[in-house]
């Protein structure tokens, strides 16, 4: 039985290289196992937490062995919520995942980030929204503001857009098998957690603290 | 006595810190700190000053001296979700509490590990008397009312996340809360307008100021006009019955927002009050960082509008001896004379 792995994508065509995603900070989502340099597919294809994949037959070529060890390298810090989702697929199947991949591997196509921001959303409006942008490439560079306008989000990602919203932000090219160069400007919103019970208990008493410094008790 | 404060983007400094040194003024020597609300602009830094001000009483807001705001100031340690380098109010105020915590520990008497100066209207926050030949001196908050606290507690109640809510950084309130003070030394008088709204009714913003018994029957000469020189902040009450004739008036201008504040309108009203109107800084942000072209085709394409909110510190120094004679300007930085 295989099963199709839902690959991260990303909005434009064509795998995307987890490579192309560093410095977005925060959560750690385990190992993500990259596929032996020697398999016959695309390694971005790949998530996988546990240490051993058992290939389909026909994907493994006589090289590899059909229980074949990953390495645990860590291929970037990838916090993305698809990623996760993904994550969470696999945890949800038997140890020994079968992942469906393609035979050979597609002409691919690549992207190039020449600039990548991490940003906040300040104001929503109909049709725009304004966002403090800040420059992940630099530390040192100020802070701007811009204003974008919602049709810039993907579908999925709409009703994201609130004041607070996180989101991440790349501008640079796709280049296509035969080298043509288009310019992309892409937006990917964190879905992140919502509050729960637990969390909501903690901050309450963590507030007792602060209450006791304000004078309040 | 320092009052809010922001950081100078190049030394990473406070403002209010880097100038003090400057001047030979270590920052022990500071009596007050008050910060007049929570709002990131307003905030950043202030931390850093209260860990550093050791003698000097804090006050703030008597409307975050509330479960309601303990609770979202812990909820925001919660929720730190994004590596942005610019710190939220919120996050700034938490680490005040922390130097606030360890005052106490170092056994720093209560009155002075505060915030035991909760401003309202009517609060003294600072008073000296006069000896040595130095007159007195003496400060006063003017807001918030006490309606005006009662209603910020129910805003800060919505403010709170909820069970199921998708974790966002902390929302800010409004400026109801913010804390207007009235200065007094010697002959001198400054009115200090924060970011303090007109107010839609008597029991909040400056009609509350206006209308309270509380409020000193003097008039100043020096005004830190309220809220970025905003129409909202507008009270034309107060330069008939708070401010003597042609005052000193500084404004702050706030890049960020989709109105970046003053606007053209609010700067031509100001210069009609008065012909010593000042300002800290170009009010329209500054233009943003050049990168690669392809980068900057693209964003000409998908940006409707990219600015930079920080731009060089600008500062307007307004000195005068404690006799009545006027204060003598001058300007640094990116700081400009408003003029017609
Ligand atoms: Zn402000």
């Amino acid at each position: 039985m295989a099963q199709e792995l839902p690959a991260f994508r990303s909005r434009q065509e064509g795998p995307v290289e987890t490579d192309c995603w560093p410095a977005l900070s925060g959560v750690e989502l385990g190992s993500q196992a990259r596929a032996p340099e020697s398999a016959p597919f695309a390694p971005s294809h790949l998530f996988i937490r546990p240490e051993k994949v058992i290939l389909p037959e026909g994907v493994v070529t006589p090289a590899t062995s059909t229980s074949q060890p990953l390495p645990n390298s860590l291929v970037g810090t990838n916090t993305s919520d698809r990623t996760q989702e993904a994550m969470l697929n696999v945890e949800g199947l038997v140890r020994g995942v079968i992942v469906k991949v393609p035979r050979l591997a597609p002409p691919r196509t690549r992207s190039e980030i020449l600039q990548q921001w991490e940003g906040e959303v300040r104001t929503v409006d109909a049709d725009e929204f304004t966002a403090v942008i800040r420059d992940l490439g630099s530390a040192h560079a100020p802070e701007e503001e811009v204003t974008l306008a919602r049709e810039e989000v993907s579908d999925g990602d709409l009703q994201l857009v609130q004041p607070g919203a996180i989101f991440y932000w790349a501008v640079g090219y796709r280049i296509s098998p035969g080298g043509q160069k288009t310019r992309t400007s892409e937006l990917l919103f964190r879905r992140l957690p919502a509050w729960s019970r637990r969390q909501l208990e903690r901050a309450r008493e963590h507030a007792r603290e602060f209450e006791r410094v304000l004078g309040i008790r | 006595m320092i009052v809010d404060s922001c950081i100078d983007r190049q030394t990473r400094m406070p403002v209010a810190k880097a100038y003090l040194t400057r001047l030979g003024v270590a920052l022990d020597a500071v009596k007050l700190v008050v910060v007049t609300h929570w709002h990131d602009d307003h905030m950043r830094g202030a931390a850093e000053i209260v860990r550093e001000a050791g003698a000097a009483r804090f006050a703030c807001s008597a409307a975050l001296r509330s479960e309601e705001f303990a609770t979202l100031l812990a909820c925001g340690a919660e929720s730190m979700t994004s590596s942005m380098t610019s710190s939220s109010g919120i996050d700034e105020f938490r680490k005040i509490l922390d130097a606030l915590r360890q005052r106490r520990a170092r056994g720093v008497p209560a009155a002075n590990a505060g915030p035991d100066h909760w401003a309202t209207h009517g609060q003294v926050l600072y008073e000296r008397p006069a000896r040595d030949g130095v007159s007195q001196a003496r400060v006063l908050s003017l807001s918030p009312s006490a309606a005006t606290v009662t209603r910020a507690l129910r805003e800060l109640g919505q403010l709170l996340p909820q069970e199921g809510e998708p974790k966002r950084r902390i929302r800010q309130g409004a400026n109801q809360v913010s804390v207007a003070l009235w200065i007094d030394a010697g002959y001198q008088r400054a009115l200090l307008g924060s970011d303090l709204p007109a107010g839609t009714g008597p029991s909040g913003g400056w009609s509350a100021v206006l209308s309270s018994s509380t409020r000193p029957a003097q008039r100043a000469r020096i005004l830190k006009v309220p809220h970025h020189g905003s129409q909202s902040a507008d009270e034309p009450a107060i330069w008939t019955e708070m401010l003597e004739a042609e005052p000193w008036a500084v404004v702050t201008p706030f890049a960020s927002g989709r109105t970046p504040l003053p606007t053209e309108a609010d700067l031509k009203r100001l210069i009609k009050r008065t012909p010593n109107a000042y300002c800290t800084g170009r009010p329209q942000g500054w233009s943003p960082v050049r990168r690669q072209p392809a980068v900057e085709r693209t964003l000409r394409e998908v940006a409707r509008s990219r600015r930079t909110i920080l731009g060089p510190v600008g500062h307007v120094r307004l000195r005068y001896s404690l006799e009545a004679a006027d204060p003598t300007v001058e300007l640094f930085g990116g700081a400009l004379k408003v003029s017609a």
